[in-house]
């Protein structure tokens, strides 16, 4: 993408769990992110270590660059990144995939991959009267073992019928898109008093399981416009079967399974790296559907950390939080599995949305 | 080394490994062999009892008058799991 061809250019700082990062570009690449974690804006750093920008050959960062991908949007190209180096640059947090709702200054935190239903069901508990403290992020402490608020926009699949009523109303009217989600400021919505800023301690983790699929699945998310040539890519290979495709906004995921005793691996991480791939997640059960009973059944710390563990965002190599252990991740676990000392653990099978609520608030009405 | 009700046992603790009680059990993680031990019901509460200043004997003693057992029993189940302990480099018995 041509940069003249850009709008001009705007600067945001922010600081993030400790995390001094700027970023730069066109008003279309930075607008979304701004929106999204406008809490946390603040005015031009002491030290800017951190950066990532929108410059003349693709994204810049403090930390490397990215070079544009022909014909996929800046915003698309920028957004990951700019994730990217957040995460990074987050050491003293274990930055976990889990929404968190808090009552009496405890914590609940509802863990699970995307698409499983953990912004529905804060939002439904938001609604119930609980304090979201984030629909998406965890950030535990790892000195203090504490989970911190992360007052992020919250992302609503627009249309989606399970989504309570106020979020929903404020979605549609959302002009703010990431990743097929429309961000809504939680702040505006919900009862002001019911946002916090203290940390709280951990009284219960939920994990949110859905049905287990017969055979994992990977899905490569790409914008529409390159769905089809994707797709192609993909039916050419023996062995492959493409399951669904779901619209996500502007972007498509497509979802693929292998048929059994194919080994496909080597061509389908070389098809996961085609440029118009902007993300990939690798799923072991369904989405969130909100229909049927609920269950919730205890589940020991130790489980819990290590599922927690593989959802944990940064973890990669290289980024602050691994360096801290200096890549020993089963050093990490045993940190994260110590934070859950007081915390009650569950792992739970969604139902109706206002069941699966009810059973999280029963089980979370059980003291530690 | 052989154990017995006078030896004093002793949690070792140093840089290649990290122990971290959740409340229900401890996770013992040996970083050189790269592993991580679980332990859960009495051994917990055993391996929290070998600081270095009780004797084996005056730990059967606790572990009598905590729970159901005799002290014939207490003292070689203490003994076995000691050992087992001291195998797995998460306790050492003080000179």
């Amino acid at each position: 993408m041509e940069r003249a061809r850009l709008p001009v250019e705007v600067k945001t700082h922010f600081k993030i769990l400790g995390l001094e990062l700027s970023i730069s570009g066109p008003a279309e690449c930075i607008d979304p992110v701004s929106f999204a974690y406008r809490a946390f804006v603040c005015d031009r750093p002491s030290r800017a270590a951190a950066w990532v920008a929108w410059g003349d050959d693709g994204v810049e960062t403090d930390r490397g660059n990215f070079p544009a991908v022909a014909g996929l949007a800046a915003p698309v190209q920028f957004y990951p990144r700019f994730l990217d180096r957040l995460y990074d640059g987050i050491g003293d947090f274990a930055l976990i995939h889990a929404a968190v709702v808090v009552r009496a200054g405890e914590a609940v935190l509802l863990a699970a991959p995307s698409g499983h239903g953990k912004s529905t069901l804060a939002l439904e508990l938001a609604r119930r009267g609980w304090t979201l403290f984030s629909d998406d992020f965890a950030p535990i402490g790892m000195d203090t073992g504490t989970v911190f608020p992360f007052p992020r926009a919250v992302g609503i699949v627009p249309g989606s019928p399970a989504t309570p009523r106020p979020f929903a109303e404020a979605a549609a009217i959302s002009t703010h898109e990431v990743f097929g989600k429309r961000l809504v400021d939680a702040s505006a919505v919900a009862d002001t008093a019911t946002l916090s800023t203290a940390p709280a301690r951990v009284s219960h983790v939920f994990l949110l399981e859905g049905d287990l699929l017969p055979t994992p699945r990977l899905e490569l998310s790409c914008p529409r416009s390159e769905a089809q040539r994707l797709e192609q890519r993909l039916a050419a290979v023996r062995g492959l079967r493409i399951a669904e495709r779901i619209s996500q906004g502007s972007l498509d995921a497509i979802s693929i399974e292998s048929e059994q005793g194919s080994h496909v691996t080597e061509e389908l991480n070389r098809i996961a790296l085609d440029p118009a791939v902007v993300f990939s997640v690798k799923r072991w059960s369904r989405r969130a559907t909100w229909d049927g009973g609920a269950a919730c059944t205890p589940v020991s710390r130790r489980e819990t950390a290590q599922q927690l563990a593989r959802e944990l965002l940064n973890r990669r190599p290289g980024g602050r939080l691994m360096d801290r252990y200096g890549g020993d991740t089963v050093s990490l676990v045993v940190d994260l599995a110590a934070t859950l000392r007081s915390a009650r653990c569950w792992r739970v099978e969604p139902g109706a949305l206002g069941l699966t609520a009810d059973k999280i608030e029963e089980a979370a009405a059980v003291g530690p | 080394m052989k154990i017995s009700p006078s030896s004093y046992p002793k949690k070792i603790e140093g840089q290649d490994s990290k122990t971290r009680d959740l409340g229900d059990e401890i996770l013992a993680y040996d970083r050189v062999r790269g592993k991580v031990h679980v332990l859960n019901g009495t051994a917990r509460r055993i391996y929290t009892l070998c600081d270095g200043s009780q004797t084996v004997g005056e730990i059967a003693d606790q572990l009598t008058r905590q729970y159901d057992v005799d002290a014939d029993t207490a003292l070689s189940d203490l003994i076995a799991t000691i050992e087992r302990l001291v195998q797995l480099g998460l306790v050492e018995i003080l000179p």
